[in-house]
């Protein structure tokens, strides 16, 4: 697991020359994704119990110490008797475990530490990517909603921040963080919420007009309640 | 419908809408009529209140007023006697209020308030489409020959502000119906018969109320301007004429200006410091005709890049004959060289001197006698249109030699320097380059069927260039080798600057008699290199100036406490580039320095984090180090971009001109003129002298016209717009220069602004002062460069010395050829006079010395001094 970075580029120290968008990194992270379901089989177990696992893994996870549990953390799950999976093109054969079957509300959702979330600036707009159900960014589930981000309590909180076009600020005033986001360069905001409640979430465009359409809220939730509303934008989308 | 204008939040709009709706409903209550005895409330049912259609797509939302009431038809007779009434106002923009002239009470200061809107709106351009209505609640003696008088008391421009009177019964059915505001005969107070509202009421073009003021409230009274203002900006479907908006809304009036000019000129009793004279605009009395134009990146198709940097401004006596003539340069249209005809007045010469670059985006311009000649030679910088260097004939007939000097080139060059780093006797010449902000996109800036005036459009996130190192443009040193050639010598001297660089200033920080080099860098903090025996520079950033002005624009030193030894200013706009104003718009209403953690570190990448000066940076001397005093001296400035130090009350003490305000789609900022209060600390002193406001009161001018019902439908600001539409944004200015230019003896001030006229800003001192003292000195270098630049100039008289650096360095992007100029407060006479010179001879001319005059000194040759 990486250590944690706030403040800063996710895959590069500050110091370092900024780098491109290097989509190929996505894919190395899923593939260890691919790689650690392969190591695990696939566990049955009742549905309210995966909650509490997931909760249980965190915190292990979040102490740094190793635990083949933390692994499940970032896949898989089932709900009920039903096998469920992540990714979305692992073992076709589960077809319902494809990522089309992610519109299906029954599924459980999967939230790795950290968890990843992009906030892309463009035309004076935020749009954020969420992982969807498989808790994976830039597979087909992704959920993309605007401005007003839901994220999970007691959860670490990877924000991506990237541009399309100019040079953005997005701030988080409670959290005290504040970073920019760039045509063609990596920046991040890491946060691990422990209070439920709605925060701001400021943003501007760097030495421009004032935009408060980029002006929206943090909403820090209970899993459960997070886990609802992502299945509803699913389900929207 | 309504046009867009700066956006904001909806909460505002909610907000707004409320607190409108509480006045409307308040207003029966609060009666502050002729009498404070309140009248009983005319019995009225609730304002019906409608919200305001929203026919824009999106979710922009315009700062919109409510629609209040309508008000009902009425036809009564103005001053004159005519008739005048809602057929009249309709498609008008009116403000309303009730009065009568035997009133003792509020209704004097009432009419004073109207006055002084009737002074405001009557600068702007759409005033013909406003009136301003004051109804008599006293028609039986208020006839239209009494309200005729009473109009030309208080100035009325009667087209503009009328009267009306008619029948009673009419008049206050209109208030209390019409207007729902109370009115009714007083039952107590003999001596005012009628109580009724003190209130404005602000109509829109299609008779509907839209806001109830608290006119003799200061706050409210600047929020009706800033509504009246909206209003007229708001189309009507039905409108095919132009409409002028202001971006932003307010820019036509600063709602915090009239404030702090007030505040500053309360002041002035207090001020020690030397103030009894002002300054006047004399530009079109000058004859100078010359217009900034700027690309279209920074007007119609606004994006946040470099080419807002404006350009410099610089003098020299082009053509031998003993004045100073001015060269603008310019962005679109070529740069113009005027020759200075003595008394203020100046003619066009650009033609014959054949230095206009039309067809080139300039930047910089240095006058500089680089050949040793006699006469000033020119180097011009470009947007990648390639730098330019003209050698003089010594008649001001300028031939371009850019590429047998070697000098070529094309970059996104800035500001230019000359000075002699290897005191060789000849002046190198120094050129920063911002780096890479364009694409390889050429758009057109004229008519881009005949491809007039291309420009590179900018990048869109040029304001993190300096994280992308492929972007970078190293800044380049040359060596100048005789007869005008010179060689880049950057790499061979270590002057290795690869920032994203704006302006430079050369300077002797450690005075062993090499000239050093401190770089302005506007993303980054700055630089400083030391000039090791003229063979190497060491950068020393760190170690001289620990901390540090992070994004400066411009740099230029000076002694401000007479101590012998030179401080340094640098402005820098990033504290006024965090903060957002009321419409949301970027700019500060108070001058104060930005938190350290204003910007994330990712963006900063700083030297030392914690140590950076969002702010202007001012660095005293003391010999050994450099301490940061610009708070203590209050030196913090409104947006800043250069400044120039000379001593305009000639008391001894070198003043500072900072040039100031970002132009559209920015809130306009005002230049400072800060007073030297002997060598303590500064004061504002802008709007005592004259250079706030500016000429007739103007912070706006046209900036681009749309055409909204064609070419233009999609431009964001024709959202809701079907006309054509005149874009007004503020003024600013870019660079400066100070000189006697009407030979009067004391100093003058011309301006290069950004996207406009320059201002030419003259001093009448030495009318005021008669016992004004000053003495002109002029260096001509033997050994050393012809131009003297580098040289210090010590004067000792009346006790005190005054110290200078012959070092042409004047305003932002600019370097001047020009003598310097001393202040001699009450001295009568100069005592001793010493030059040190680049070539480390030190000539020492005793005194007495005579004033007020121009001195020649020429390098080892005795002059007479009386």
């Amino acid at each position: 697991m990486k250590p944690q970075q706030t403040l800063q580029s996710m895959r590069k120290p500050l110091s370092a020359e900024p780098v491109m968008t290097a989509p190929t990194l996505i894919d190395e992270n899923k593939s260890k994704v691919k790689a650690r379901l392969f190591s695990q089989s696939p566990i049955v177990s009742a549905g309210h119990f995966s909650n509490l696992l997931l909760f249980f893994a965190n915190r292990i996870r979040n102490r740094r110490v190793f635990d083949p549990l933390s692994l499940f953390s970032g896949c898989l799950f089932v709900t009920g008797l039903t096998i469920g999976c992540s990714s979305s093109d692992w073992l076709p054969s589960f077809s319902f475990c494809s990522s089309d079957s992610s519109k299906s509300v029954t599924n459980e959702i999967l939230i790795p530490q950290p968890y990843r979330i992009e906030i892309t600036g463009g035309q004076y707009r935020w749009k954020v990517r969420y992982p969807g159900f498989d808790g994976i960014l830039s597979t087909s589930d992704d959920v993309i909603i605007g401005p007003t981000i839901h994220i999970p309590e007691d959860t670490e909180i990877l924000f991506e921040l990237k541009s399309t076009d100019f040079v953005y600020l997005l701030s988080l005033p409670h959290f005290h963080r504040k970073e920019i986001a760039v045509p063609g360069l990596d920046f991040s905001i890491k946060v691990h919420p422990d209070t439920i409640g709605e925060f701001a979430l400021e943003g501007d465009d760097l030495c421009g007009d004032s935009h408060p359409e980029m002006n929206g809220r943090l909403i820090v939730e209970s899993r459960p309640q997070f886990e609802s509303w992502l299945r509803q934008q699913a389900v929207i989308k | 419908m309504t046009l867009r204008l700066m956006p904001e939040s909806r909460l505002r709009c909610s907000t707004v809408l409320l607190v409108r709706l509480s006045v409307a409903c308040l207003v029966f209550c609060a009666i502050q009529g002729c009498q404070r005895q309140p009248a009983k409330p005319p019995k009225v049912t609730s304002p019906t209140v409608e919200k305001p259609t929203d026919t824009e797509m999106g979710s922009d939302k315009p700062a919109t007023l409510p629609i209040l009431l309508e008000v009902p038809n009425f036809s009564l007779a103005d001053q004159a006697g005519k008739t005048f009434g809602t057929d009249e106002l309709k498609g008008r923009v009116w403000v309303a209020n009730f009065m009568f002239t035997r009133c003792t009470a509020t209704c004097p200061r009432q009419t004073a308030k109207v006055e002084e809107l009737q002074q405001t709106v009557g600068l702007w351009p759409d005033v013909d489409r406003l009136n301003l209505i004051s109804f008599t609640v006293d028609p039986e003696h208020d006839t239209s020959s009494r309200l005729d008088e009473y109009a030309q008391v208080h100035h009325a421009n009667p087209l503009l502000w009328k009267f009306l009177t008619g029948s009673r019964p009419d008049i206050w059915k209109l208030c209390a119906e019409g207007f729902k505001l109370p009115v009714s005969e007083s039952v107590t107070d003999t001596s005012s018969p009628i109580t009724h509202s003190p209130k404005f009421v602000l109509v829109d073009k299609q008779l509907r109320i839209r806001g109830y003021y608290d006119g003799l409230a200061e706050p409210d009274f600047r929020k009706l301007i800033v509504d009246v203002r909206s209003l007229l900006s708001e189309s009507v479907t039905d409108d095919t004429r132009m409409l002028h908006v202001g971006v932003p809304k307010d820019v036509f009036c600063p709602p915090w200006l009239p404030q702090r000019a007030a505040d500053q000129r309360k002041q002035a009793d207090q001020m020690r410091v030397f103030h009894d004279f002002t300054f006047t605009d004399e530009i079109d009395a000058s004859g100078i005709r010359f217009v900034n134009r700027v690309v279209t990146d920074a007007t119609r198709n606004y994006r946040a890049n470099h080419y807002d940097h404006g350009n410099g401004i610089s003098v020299a006596d082009v053509d031998g004959d003993g004045l100073l003539d001015i060269y603008f340069v310019n962005q679109i249209g070529g740069n113009e060289l005027w020759r200075n005809l003595g008394a203020g007045r100046f003619e066009d010469m650009t033609q014959v001197a054949g230095v206009a670059l039309k067809g080139r985006v300039c930047v910089s311009a240095a006058f500089a006698d680089t050949d040793n000649d006699g006469d000033p030679d020119l180097y011009v910088t470009t947007t990648r249109h390639g730098n330019a260097f003209f050698e003089n004939d010594g008649k001001g007939h300028f031939r371009d030699v850019t590429e047998a000097s070697g000098l070529t080139q094309h970059a996104h060059s800035s500001g230019a320097d000359f000075f002699d780093f290897d005191n060789d006797g000849r002046l190198d010449l120094f050129v920063t380059n911002v780096g890479n902000f364009t694409t390889d996109e050429v758009a057109y800036a004229g008519d881009s069927d005949k491809k007039e005036f291309p420009f590179y459009t900018g990048i869109t996130d040029s304001f993190s260039g300096h994280l992308f190192p492929h972007r970078f443009e190293q800044s380049v040193l040359y060596h100048n080798e005789g007869g005008n050639r010179f060689r880049d010598v950057s790499e061979e001297t270590g002057l290795v600057h690869r920032k994203w660089s704006g302006d430079a200033t050369p300077l002797d920080f450690n005075r062993d008699g090499w000239t050093d080099l401190y770089v302005v860098n506007m993303q980054g903090n700055d630089d400083y290199y030391e000039n090791i025996q003229g063979q190497r520079f060491e950068c020393r950033s760190q170690e001289v100036f620990p901390k540090s002005v992070w994004g400066g624009m411009c740099a230029k030193s000076f002694d401000y406490n007479n101590d012998g030894l030179m401080d340094l200013f640098v402005t820098n706009m990033h504290a006024d580039m965090w903060k957002r104003g009321d419409g949301g718009n970027l700019g500060a209403t108070e001058s104060e320095k930005a938190p350290q953690d204003v910007l994330p570190e990712s963006l900063l990448k700083s030297r030392v984090v914690g140590m950076n000066i969002f702010g202007n940076g001012f660095f005293e001397n003391h010999g050994d180090k450099f301490e940061e005093i610009s708070d203590r001296i209050n030196t913090e400035t409104f947006w800043p971009w250069g400044h120039t130090a000379a001593d305009l009350n000639a008391d001894g003490f070198q003043d500072l001109l900072v040039t100031a305000s970002m132009n559209y789609p920015f809130r306009y900022h005002h230049n400072s003129l800060l007073l030297n209060d002997r060598g303590t600390r500064f004061q504002g002193a802008e709007f005592i002298l004259g250079i706030e406001p500016r000429r007739d009161g103007r912070t706006a001018a046209p900036c681009f016209t749309l055409d909204c019902a064609a070419t233009d439908a999609k431009h964001a600001l024709c959202k809701g717009g079907s006309g054509p539409i005149t874009v007004w944004g503020a003024l600013g200015s870019r660079s400066s220069v100070i000189f006697d230019l009407d030979q009067d003896g004391d100093l003058d001030i011309v301006t290069n602004d950004f996207n406009g006229r320059p201002m030419l800003l003259l001093s009448n001192l030495s009318t005021r002062n008669e016992k004004l003292k000053y003495l002109k000195v002029r260096l001509e270098g033997t050994r050393s460069n012809k131009s003297g630049l580098g040289a210090q100039v010590q004067i000792k008289a009346d006790g005190k010395i005054l110290t200078q650096i012959q070092d042409g360095q004047s305003g932002y992007l600019s370097q001047s050829a020009m003598p310097l100029y001393f202040g001699l407060g009450e001295a009568n006479v100069v005592d001793q006079l010493i030059v040190q010179w680049p070539s480390g001879h030190r000539q020492v001319i005793e005194g007495p010395i005579d004033v007020n005059r121009e001195l020649l000194i020429v390098e080892d040759v005795k002059i007479a001094v009386q």
